[in-house]
């Protein structure tokens, strides 16, 4: 079930495979919100293949196990489901709360990249993901060009396109439903495309720093709305959320990475973000590591992140009344957000290497989560 | 948003007039460590992050391209 | 014409092709005058590199060791760094050459090369030929220069 804003599957441009050494990577993430509320476990592969010095292939899988509860409005008479009533709702009946789901999403994605005599890269991906309700299929391209013969100066070009389906369960009374005659057992698919590009600029700066700037723009169109999330209009009818259907939004990072001593590494990095439904965000994050031995990097990492809300949002069950948009979703509120990560990689062996980390997330005033990540990659 | 993108450009181009050298081909060992990204080494738990903020926050876009590095093969 | 290439004769002496070597170069690396050197420079965190160095290996079991030597410059400023490197190499049977380990960079910066990795072909104390950057068949491409030389 998609209640859960978590787990679109979104990947948007694929990085540019750097040339490493040839690897495979096993790993497991447990994400838990809520002490308990919501919980995500993920196993996941990955496999990063050398063919000569021209050509690199990386494939990775992985599935997610979901249960877990995500809040919006319901009508407490009925318990605390989805699905909506049929008729007006007295005011005190309305609650905001967790509804209940669970659910199992299954991803894949490849990338192959292809260097020229010159060393410019052309990176190609394709990606697919898949849950009950939500399917993505997604295609990119990237494009890496040296501007200088020393390769300290590149300019990489990245579009991506993905085309994805969302399934409206019509038992859930969504008003979408209502032109089909006998809905209440069909499901009805609705599609969103998104289109993102992105340009980047890479120079280094000395033998020890770099610096990444770079632009994008991503377009969506088609079903942005959440069939699961409601709200309230006229203080008594609860009904669907309705998001506009197409967002346009942008914006520019600027990434610095030093490394201040031969055993300490630290990444700054910023990203400015708008968009024309009035969202405006900030995400400044600091990535250090530091190798203590041949044995042992350690890692810790924070993240900053503050939003402004969209123009249709509104937390309230006495504020909308008959207005085209409106979304109580908390995702398109006005808050700010912290993570902090710790990680040890062990040195094993010259081929294996455990890799674990853990981390906090936090919305203040929304939720906190933890997560934990296990694995182990091995060198070929 | 036209300032800070204006911002970071003039923040580029003044790094261009001075603070830029000329690395050598040898002499970027420093810039070729793993460290020197965000990521690290594991780039499965970078995705799951990034895929955690997508998920829970309303901002997409602008982890894509990763450039050329440090340009070192 | 011919000034910019004195200028940068002067600059980078052995930059342009048919530059003699340095002598201090030359006895560094035993050069015989008469013999013709493939001169391989790589470095542990070069991924190419260690891409090519086992080709230059197979190439090097098949090559005429009275006419044609292989030297490879390991351009680690941290010693312990390339010896580690070229021990794992060896002790998969990828590396059968003589390594020169040239942490001061001194003969790197000699050469010049605008990346990495480079070959340079050497005959008579002078370059006479270079492959900058990796190559997918760079044994093949060594073996068709040297019947050149």
């Amino acid at each position: 079930m998609q209640l859960k804003p978590s787990l679109l599957a979104f990947t948007l441009l694929l990085a540019a495979h750097a040339q490493a050494d040839d690897y495979v990577a096993v790993h497991y993430i447990h994400y838990d919100e809520g002490s308990g509320r919501t919980t995500i476990q993920t196993p996941t592969v990955e496999i990063n293949k050398d063919f000569g010095t021209d050509y690199t292939l990386n494939l990775s899988a992985g599935r997610d196990a979901l249960s877990g509860a995500s809040p919006t409005w319901y009508d407490a008479t009925s318990g605390a489901s989805a699905r909506l009533p049929d008729h007006a709702v007295p005011a005190n009946d309305i609650h905001y709360g967790n509804i209940a789901y669970d659910d199992n999403r299954t991803f894949v994605s490849g990338a192959l990249t292809t260097r020229f005599e010159n060393r410019d890269a052309l990176t190609v991906g394709l990606n697919y993901s898949s849950e009950s309700d939500y399917l993505s299929r997604g295609v990119s391209a990237e494009y890496l060009h040296y501007l200088d013969e020393g390769k300290n100066r590149s300019v990489s070009v990245g579009l991506s396109y993905q085309k994805n389906s969302v399934d409206v369960h019509c038992f859930l009374g969504n008003t979408i439903c209502d032109a089909i005659s006998g809905a209440s057992s069909k499901t009805i698919t609705k599609d969103l495309d998104v289109i993102n590009a992105e340009i980047g600029l890479t120079q280094i700066l000395d033998t020890q720093s770099l610096i990444k700037a770079s632009l994008f723009y991503n377009y969506e169109s088609g079903y942005l709305s959440n069939p699961y999330m409601r709200v309230v209009r006229n203080k008594t009818h609860l009904v669907e959320e309705a998001k506009p259907d197409t967002r346009k939004g942008g914006g520019a990072t600027l990434t610095y990475s030093r490394a201040l001593t031969d055993d300490l590494s630290a990444n700054l990095y910023y990203r400015f973000y708008h968009d024309d439904w009035g969202i405006t965000s900030h995400t400044i994050s600091l990535s250090t590591f530091y190798t203590l031995n041949d044995t042992l990097t350690l890692g810790l990492a924070g993240r900053y992140y503050t939003q402004s809300a969209a123009w249709f949002y509104h937390p309230g069950k006495a504020h909308f009344t008959d207005e085209t948009y409106a979304s109580s979703d908390r995702r398109m509120g006005a808050w700010h957000a912290y993570d902090v990560k710790v990680s040890a990689d062990i040195h094993v062996s010259e081929a294996i290497t455990i890799q674990s980390a853990a981390g906090y997330y936090t919305q203040p005033g929304n939720f906190h989560s933890r997560y934990l990540s296990v694995g182990m990659k091995y060198g070929f | 948003m036209t300032r800070l993108l204006m911002l970071s450009t003039l923040m580029f181009l003044l790094g261009g007039c001075g603070m830029i050298q000329d690395v050598k081909p040898w002499e970027k060992d420093q810039l070729a460590k793993e460290t020197l990204t965000p990521a690290g080494s594991d780039t499965n738990l970078h995705a799951f992050r990034k895929h955690l903020y997508f998920s829970k926050e309303a901002s997409k876009g602008g982890g894509g391209v990763a450039g050329g590095g440090c340009g070192c093969n | 014409m011919r000034l910019p290439i004195l200028i940068l004769s002067l600059i980078f002496p052995v930059f342009v092709l048919g530059g003699g070597l340095p002598a201090s170069i030359v006895k560094r690396l035993h050069l015989q005058p008469k013999k013709v050197y493939v001169i391989d420079f790589f470095a542990s965190w070069c991924v190419s590199c260690k891409k090519e160095i086992p080709q230059l290996a197979r190439l090097n079991r098949s090559l005429d060791h009275h006419r044609y030597t292989i030297i490879g410059i390991d351009a680690d400023r941290k010693r312990s760094d390339g010896v580690k490197f070229q021990a794992a190499l060896r002790k998969k049977g990828a590396l059968n050459f003589r390594v020169v380990n040239d942490t001061g960079n001194g003969i790197i910066r000699t050469f010049g090369p605008p990346g990495m990795p480079a070959l340079y072909f050497v005959k008579n104390n002078a370059i006479v030929g270079k492959i900058i950057g990796a190559r997918s068949h760079v044994a093949s491409l060594v073996r068709r220069r040297l019947k050149g030389l």
